[in-house]
């Protein structure tokens, strides 16, 4: 009897029960909504599932996330703490984007400048909360809706903060449909939202070609902290708009990427062990999110009102377009489209929007940039 | 005699007209999609479609005419 | 003037100046290229 009984504990301690806490539970709890999100709402499937099952096999007391052995450990190591991943889908983002409409409207960059001023404004937000300089950069950056982006900048600035500003990140871009639509018409007038933009003219394969050059040289010359990630991105583009290497470029959008999205994502939810989630911080860096994406989208739709005050009536800018700003491409330009077509049914800015969407892409790389330069 | 105008680069996914049908100003006459998003285009005025000039799936530039009204 | 203020107003100063210089650089390029490309193909358009 005592063998059997000796056995049966011996059985017990390889087994991981022991070394579960009611912290690693309620992680499972927040795995299994994000999960259900992901499936159920489709909300940023493509990340949030495999960031989910990450934070899964974290809370499962085993050694994956391990330093120096455990498989998460090595795929968050490589991936995320060198800054592989993060410019490898810049690359990647890069070969799928079409600056047509920037380089039709070059105005446009202004307006995915000013919403980097929502980034800003949280910046202070976090830091009136408490949070230290370089954890407040990182939750700021949220309000630029990259994902990439904001992994990369909490690697260098606060590791710890990885996990939940992602989340937070990547699950507010879900939310961008709510969020914004009542922060776009408390700031503009019927009047405004009726503004027909005038057609975009034709962007020839020149000047497609040059764009992504001259943006790498401009943007890497005044920011070189933003080289990996503009780089990469402008790369990627002239891949695309070469015309000469379809392979290349089609790998950059479709196998590369989906790869690395794998890698990123279950790595990611890896940096989410209970102990480190399970804060007040949390709760904070969530509604900083929040108003990070708010304000991000009022910074675009004033400036875009004020660009207005300066030009000739027939070469207005719709408001709403400032909205896109908020670089969740192309999220948030569906949003200013649908705005705008519901104050008049026959105004179509999606393809107008595309300009401050992408220029938004640019835009937040560069405020990561100059939150490194002061802050790394 | 009138045309309809695509007002925005997408493709065309629906066309909910045909020839020799009547249409009232505003009438929905095509669904163009763009960035995975529905579209629907709207006739300027009201006439009878007398000839449309794309097809399902075919991709389509801002200001290609789309259909022509009587 | 404290790090906070540093990072702010450096911040904001670099995102704006990164897109005032590319505004600038897209307008001239886009010159450049329609110029050569009309030079390539003079009986085009």
């Amino acid at each position: 009897m005592d063998v059997f009984m000796d056995i049966i504990m011996n059985l017990w301690s390889t087994m991981a029960f022991d070394n579960l806490y009611w912290g690693n539970v309620v992680m499972w709890g927040i795995a299994f909504l994000l999960i259900y999100l992901a499936i159920k709402k489709d909300y940023e499937p493509l990340l949030l599932l495999p960031i989910a099952f990450g934070i899964l096999l974290v809370n499962l007391p085993s050694d994956i996330m391990k330093e120096g052995s455990g498989l998460l450990w090595i795929l968050y190591h490589y991936g995320e703490e060198w800054a592989i991943i993060p410019p490898l889908i810049f690359l990647g983002i890069g070969a799928m984007t079409d600056f047509g409409p920037v380089i039709a409207n070059p105005k446009t960059l202004l307006l995915g400048a000013a919403a980097q001023g929502g980034v800003y404004i949280t910046f202070f937000g976090a830091l009136a909360l408490g949070f230290t300089a370089a954890e407040a950069a990182t939750i700021g950056i949220i309000g630029g809706a990259d994902g990439p982006t904001t992994i990369f900048l909490s690697a260098k600035l606060a590791p710890h903060l990885m996990g939940v500003c992602a989340v937070a990140a990547y699950s507010y871009m879900a939310m961008v449909p709510i969020i914004q639509p009542p922060v776009m018409k408390a700031l503009t007038t019927e009047k405004e939202r009726k503004i027909r933009m005038k057609s975009l003219r034709k962007v020839s394969k020149l000047e497609k070609i040059f764009f992504p050059i001259i943006t790498a040289i401009v943007v890497i010359l005044i920011v070189p902290d933003a080289a990996a990630l503009i780089g990469m991105f402008c790369f990627g583009n002239l891949m695309r708009e070469s015309g000469v290497v379809e392979r290349l470029s089609n790998a950059a959008q479709n196998e590369l990427m989906n790869i690395i999205t794998i890698f990123l994502g279950v790595s990611v939810g890896a940096t989410m062990p209970a102990e480190v989630f399970l804060t007040p911080q949390v709760i904070y860096i969530f509604v900083l999110g929040c108003v990070a994406f708010a304000t991000a989208t009022a910074c675009g739709v004033l400036l875009a009102k004020f660009m207005n005050l300066f030009l000739k009536e027939g070469e207005k800018i719709n408001p709403l377009i400032g909205a896109a700003g908020v670089s969740a491409v192309p999220m948030a330009a569906r949003v200013a489209h649908k705005v705008g077509s519901e104050a008049d049914r026959k105004n179509y800015l999606l393809m107008h929007a595309m300009g401050p969407n992408v220029a938004g892409v640019i835009g937040t790389a560069v405020a990561a940039g100059m939150f490194l330069s002061v802050l790394k | 005699m009138a045309v309809i105008e695509s007002p925005m680069a997408g493709k065309v996914i629906e066309i909910l007209v045909e020839v020799g049908q009547s249409v009232q100003e505003d009438d929905e006459v095509i669904i163009l999609e763009a960035m995975k998003m529905e579209n629907p285009v709207y006739a300027p005025e009201g006439g009878v479609v007398q000839e449309i000039k794309v097809e399902v799936g075919q991709k389509v530039e801002e200001g290609e005419v789309l259909i022509v009204l009587e | 003037m404290s790090l906070e203020m540093t990072v702010f107003v450096s911040g904001i100063t670099g995102v704006f100046l990164v897109m005032i210089f590319l505004q600038i650089m897209v307008n001239l390029s886009s010159k450049l290229a329609i110029r050569l490309e009309k030079r390539e193909s003079p009986d085009d358009k």
